[in-house]
């Protein structure tokens, strides 16, 4: 979907470049003749031209000129770096469109060059987004690094405009593909804090966030049914209370605080009316467990969800 | 700003907040039965039964809790408890004293039926375990307790003692007073 809107972006760019060239043709050749060049894809004629026109003393110093110059790179990154994260004409696009915002004192093309922007600051959150899907633990630095810039250029792009859901949701991706490098490798409690931490900025960048509290819940409780899980005939009583205790901590302190939480700001959801119930039973509250079983039982009976296959 | 550039803009942000964030599952494993089973475990090994019935295997009978005995079978079912091998047993119903068993554990759920089996059983060593407030009082020889989300286990070992059943020192300085 992010691409369509890329491309999308894109067009609507292209649409606003040549209305421009015909009202500035006789005060800039030179980046007019680059725009033509550039509509016919003639990407290295267009850069030659446009390179003439930056050295140009009339033309370099007009915001349409770097304008130009950034959409060159950008439909040059499109055709051929779409696929290259450290994509050198993105960030030289990404340059020229600043340069261009910098000298547009009287804001005759602060619109679309802002649009532009936007379009780089999306194609690096989808950037962002892809690389939190596949890193390796401890290799989160690139997404983050995708994310800063989408952030940079957003706030060039849509001054003011809070960026909270994408704080959240970037977040919370990288909250996900810890959770799965932890299930890959439990023994690993390094990755499953790492997942909370993740989740617990999402959290706080919205505290609305229900999948937020509710997955910072189950990465607490799963953690403690990983250590009751390894509890065995070679399980000593003083470990068998220990290990209870730990887990009492995580279950009660951590996982019923936060689904609570989530619970709160959606008491219909079913994955949380039955995280609430594990929880209760985890912590023998036989009074809630009962509640909670009443309310799946009521859920189900109007429709709002269904239960899991065993 | 031109119009549709506003409507583009919304359509842009809408899409932008579109990943697929799949939420996580919570396992439905039974921890309080999981424990249970270990404890039951721990005190199969950690108490001394007389040796009149360390012949033969080392009986274990659940009544009331399908989550413990699946537990105790899967996992320590194979183990021997010193030199008898261990027998995981379901009961349906109440058990009367014809067949002998070292521990047998009343779930809340079978409440009512404690003091038939007290009353079976009180000639026999066999440690009765079960899992609510007052069970001690009510024959009951060890009563497993939540203290602030740990289960911790309550014994008398004056009932043990009548028994034959010799607490073992792991027993009595985990018991809680």
């Amino acid at each position: 979907m992010g691409n369509s809107i890329i491309r999308i972006i894109s067009g609507i760019c292209l649409l606003l470049l040549f209305p421009l060239t015909t009202v500035l043709a006789q005060q800039l050749p030179l980046t007019n003749e680059a725009a033509k060049l550039c509509q016919e894809k003639q990407f290295e004629a267009a850069l030659k031209k446009i390179d003439e026109a930056k050295a140009d003393e009339i033309e370099k110093d007009n915001p349409y000129t770097w304008y130009v110059d950034g959409f060159i790179h950008k439909e040059i990154y499109k055709a051929r770096e779409m696929n290259i994260r450290n994509s050198r004409e993105r960030e030289l696009a990404s340059e020229s469109f600043l340069k261009s915002l910098s000298l547009d004192k009287q804001n005759q093309h602060t619109a679309m060059t802002r649009l532009s922007l936007k379009f780089i600051a999306s194609s690096y959150y989808n950037d962002a987004l892809l690389q939190t899907r596949e890193f390796a633990a401890g290799g989160e630095k690139e997404a983050e690094d995708s994310y800063a810039k989408f952030k940079k250029f957003m706030h060039y792009a849509e001054p003011g405009t809070s960026l909270k859901k994408f704080d959240t949701e970037f977040n919370k991706s990288l909250g996900q593909r810890y959770f799965l490098l932890w299930q890959s490798n439990i023994s690993d409690n390094s990755l499953a804090e790492k997942s909370i931490s993740f989740y617990a900025v999402a959290s706080r960048a919205d505290s609305t966030d229900i999948d937020a509290f509710y997955n910072i819940a189950v990465v607490n409780y799963n953690m403690a049914v990983f250590k009751y899980r390894d509890i065995g005939p070679d399980t000593d009583i003083f470990d068998l209370i220990v290990i209870q205790q730990e887990c009492a901590d995580l279950i009660k302190n951590k996982a019923l605080v936060n689904m609570d939480k989530a619970y709160k700001l959606d008491p219909e959801r079913g994955d949380i009316v039955r995280g609430l119930m594990f929880i209760h039973r985890a912590l023998e509250h036989e009074n809630d467990v009962e509640y909670f079983k009443h309310e799946i039982e009521r859920l189900v009976n109007e429709g709002k969800i269904t239960l899991p296959d065993k | 700003m031109p119009k549709p550039l506003n409507c583009f803009i919304l359509l842009f942000l809408l899409s932008l907040s579109s990943g697929v964030l799949r939420s996580q599952v919570i396992p439905e494993d039974n921890t309080v039965a999981m424990i249970r089973a270990n404890y039951l475990y721990q005190f199969a090994n950690n108490n001394n039964w007389p040796l009149d019935t360390k012949k033969g295997k080392f009986y274990v009978a659940i009544l009331g809790n399908m989550d413990v005995f699946d537990i105790m079978s899967s996992r320590y079912g194979t183990k021997p408890i010193g030199s008898q091998s261990l027998d995981v047993i379901f009961l349906k119903e109440a058990p009367n004293s014809s067949a002998y068993y070292h521990i047998i554990y009343v779930d809340k759920s079978r409440k009512a039926d404690l003091p038939k089996i007290v009353k079976e059983f009180k000639d026999k060593s066999t440690l009765i375990v079960t899992n609510w407030d007052g069970a001690l009082a009510q024959g009951a020889d060890i009563n497993f307790r939540n203290v602030d989300g740990s289960i911790r286990f309550e014994l008398s070992k004056t009932a043990m003692e009548n028994k034959k059943i010799t607490p073992g020192i792991k027993i009595l300085q985990w018991a809680i007073q």
